[in-house]
């Protein structure tokens, strides 16, 4: 069993194959070998330490993933259903999860973060992502339709 | 013991601590430090708070036009988007997933990724003939009969005797309508038109009519008349830099060397089958496409060696009006040719000799021999032509054409109309059944060609590599492709071949796409360049 304590000082115990799902633990377990003493985690709050730690308990006997290889972006975004759920949270929620992920060295979960927002963004016009993440547009209307035209023109101007 | 451990723990933890971009102390995602230098909205857009190489990540799951479409969200996403690993790992995609296309030879030093992937990734749309956008134009009652696309121009000409110029616009990434021509006053009733091509660069548009006539127009006025006419029984015309070249309805080409007006009969030894279907790009390139051959012959003209006239000719920009900064010693020159030839035609007229053997300096010299050769064939030719006279007529507004040519750098290789016509490549094309049978109209620009059969279907022909592809929609969402070609029969199209034969409903620009006239008087512009919308 391995203790982490989460960046509000909370106390977490879960089984060390679960806790070696992140590269960073998994790494500082064989630095530091077995202790008692919690492994802090500075970067993450309760809250999501606890997420990721549902989400590595469910992936507990998952293989450790090789290199995957792409070939067909389709099959890139497709997320199985039990991490869709998973990832039905608040934008700010998904994002510490990525942060954490990132953090933690959980490249699966980090996978699933990306897809997760790749879909939010996909087939969407500009105008329709900037009110998904709440962006305001910071081109000046001289830049956007530069860029726009010069854009098309581009294309336009592709000759092989 | 366990005070070394945690002292490795902490030293192990410590830099990384620096690295993140959360403090334990803040809720928000975003450091104190950001959150004072930047405007309040950026501190809601959370992918911008990401590390670099997570929002790269993100970004990298997405598809080209995705990508287009984040670029324009704002700066940090334009920022972010404009990663050269994204754009690298694009390219080498669509290199793995069409091996055969030769991309790697759109590759050039200096380039950018982005710049690229993108000219990849138009190449290998051409080359699979995945159509990226569809304009439909409704512009004709009845039945189109032909279209041209030059550049950022498209004309298009329908049974209701209208011609319609209509011109690209980048902003809206679509054609609009600029101007239109009549033609049905006539008092004849057999001049209606059959053709018309467009030169943009200096600005002239020909029409072919059916009483045996060739009339330019300059696009760039609003005059509705001619500007020169010439006599041809032209069913198909195109223009070139120097020539217009028109294909009679017995199948016979002739070339008008515009700068020298000489107008001569062109010797080649294209086979019958292949003379109601052919195209010409303006250049060196002539493809035919027989009816029931399966395959599409590639021939082309020998580059003609730059005379001493032609090499004056300097760059300039193609946009200003030619006119205005004209040399004038250019204009007596090509005024003084012009009464040259025209004396020189009206005698060849009288005489009823077909050819006009005096021809001014400017045009090539030519050994003796071969053309004594070339006027016996002519002379058999013409006896079996229905090609009437060699009578013209032209107007003092004449010279103005020329005066827009000579200020015209010529970058297109020109072609040496008196040495035969070669062939290059015959592709086969019978690998897409149903899709090249029945070849109809076909269309060429540089080393693309594109032909259409009686229903409508279209097929892609790489003239370099010889990839044959039939043309599709990228997306399939159930959309009628094309047009419905059982809806728009008609009783006597069997027995009139000359319908589909005689009209040029298709043409190709290497850089915009493919235009189509259907028979329901609407015309599809077919793009197969990617952009945001």
């Amino acid at each position: 069993m391995v203790q982490l304590l989460s960046s509000d000082n909370e106390t977490f115990t879960v089984d060390k194959q679960v806790a070696e799902r992140s590269i960073l633990i998994k790494n500082m377990l064989e630095d530091v070998g077995e202790s008692d003493a919690p492994i802090p985690l500075p970067n993450v709050t309760a809250k999501i330490l606890k997420k990721v730690i549902d989400w590595c308990e469910h992936h507990r006997g998952d293989p450790v993933s090789q290199q995957e290889e792409i070939n067909d972006r389709k099959r890139l975004t497709e997320i199985d259903e039990w991490d869709q759920k998973f990832m039905e949270v608040d934008q700010e929620t998904l994002f510490e999860i990525i942060l954490a992920a990132n953090y933690l060295d959980i490249k699966p979960l980090l996978d699933i973060g990306c897809k997760t927002v790749a879909n939010m963004i996909k087939g969407k016009s500009p105008e329709e992502i900037r009110r998904t993440f709440n962006i305001v547009n910071d081109f000046t209307p001289e830049v956007r339709q530069f860029g726009i035209i010069s854009h098309c023109y581009f294309l336009a101007m592709l000759s092989t | 013991m366990q005070d070394k451990k945690q002292k490795r723990l902490t030293r192990l933890i410590h830099p990384l601590k620096r690295l993140s971009l959360l403090s334990p102390s803040q809720r928000s995602l975003v450091p104190e430090t950001t959150l004072q230098q930047v405007p309040e909205h950026i501190a809601n857009d959370l992918i911008s708070c990401l590390p670099h190489e997570t929002a790269v990540a993100i970004f990298a799951l997405l598809c080209f036009k995705d990508l287009i479409r984040t670029q324009l969200v704002c700066k940090s996403w334009r920022r972010i988007a404009s990663d050269a690993a994204l754009w690298r790992q694009l390219y080498v995609e669509l290199s793995w997933k069409h091996p055969t296309l030769g991309l790697h030879r759109v590759i050039q030093d200096g380039q950018s990724w982005h710049q690229r992937y993108s000219r990849a990734t138009a190449l290998a749309n051409w080359s699979t003939g995945e159509v990226q956008n569809v304009q439909t134009i409704h512009g004709h009652i009845g039945r189109v009969l032909s279209v041209k696309i030059k550049e950022r121009y498209l004309i298009t000409l329908g049974e209701d005797d209208v011609v319609n110029l209509y011109e690209f616009n980048y902003d809206k990434n679509q054609f609009q309508f600029k101007r239109g021509w009549e033609f049905g006053q006539s008092t004849q009733n057999a001049t209606n038109v059959k053709c018309i091509d467009i030169l943009p660069e200096i600005n002239v548009m020909v029409v072919a009519q059916r009483g045996s006539k060739c009339l330019f127009y300059d696009i760039s006025k609003g005059a509705n008349d001619p500007i020169q006419a010439f006599d041809n029984q032209a069913h198909r015309v195109f223009l070139s830099e120097q020539h217009v070249i028109t294909s009679s309805v017995d199948g016979s080409l002739h070339t008008f060397h515009i700068p020298s007006h000489t107008m001569r009969a062109i010797t080649t030894d294209l086979p019958a089958c292949c003379l109601p279907c052919l195209a010409y790009d303006g250049s060196l390139s002539l493809v035919a496409a027989p009816y029931a051959a399966r395959r599409l012959h590639h021939f082309e003209w020998k580059q003609l060696l730059v005379g001493k006239k032609q090499s004056v000719v300097q760059p300039q920009p193609s946009k200003s009006t030619p006119t205005q900064n004209n040399p004038e010693h250019r204009k007596t020159s090509s005024s003084m040719s012009l009464s040259a030839s025209m004396s020189s035609f009206f005698g060849h007229f009288k005489s009823k000799d077909p050819i006009t053997t005096t021809r001014p300096k400017s045009a090539e010299s030519q050994p003796l021999k071969s053309h004594q050769l070339q006027k016996s064939k002519m002379r058999r030719q013409r006896r079996h032509s229905s090609y009437n006279d060699f009578g013209w007529e032209c107007n003092a507004r004449t010279t103005q054409y020329i005066k827009n040519m000579d200020t015209k750098a010529s970058t297109v290789p020109v072609p040496d109309f008196s040495k035969k016509i070669s062939l290059v490549k015959s592709i086969s094309t019978s690998q897409l059944g149903f899709t090249t049978s029945n070849v109809v109209g076909v269309a060429v620009a540089g080393n693309r060609a594109v032909m259409v059969n009686r229903a409508g279907d279209m097929a892609i022909v790489m003239l370099d590599s010889g990839l044959v592809n039939k043309i599709c929609p990228a997306t399939h969402d159930g959309l009628e492709w094309i047009e419905d070609w059982l809806m728009d029969v008609r009783d006597n199209d069997e027995d009139q071949d000359g319908y589909n034969f005689s009209t040029t409903r298709l043409s190709i620009d290497s850089n915009m796409g493919i235009v189509y006239g259907g028979r329901n008087g609407a015309v599809w512009f077919l793009s197969f360049n990617c952009t945001a919308e």
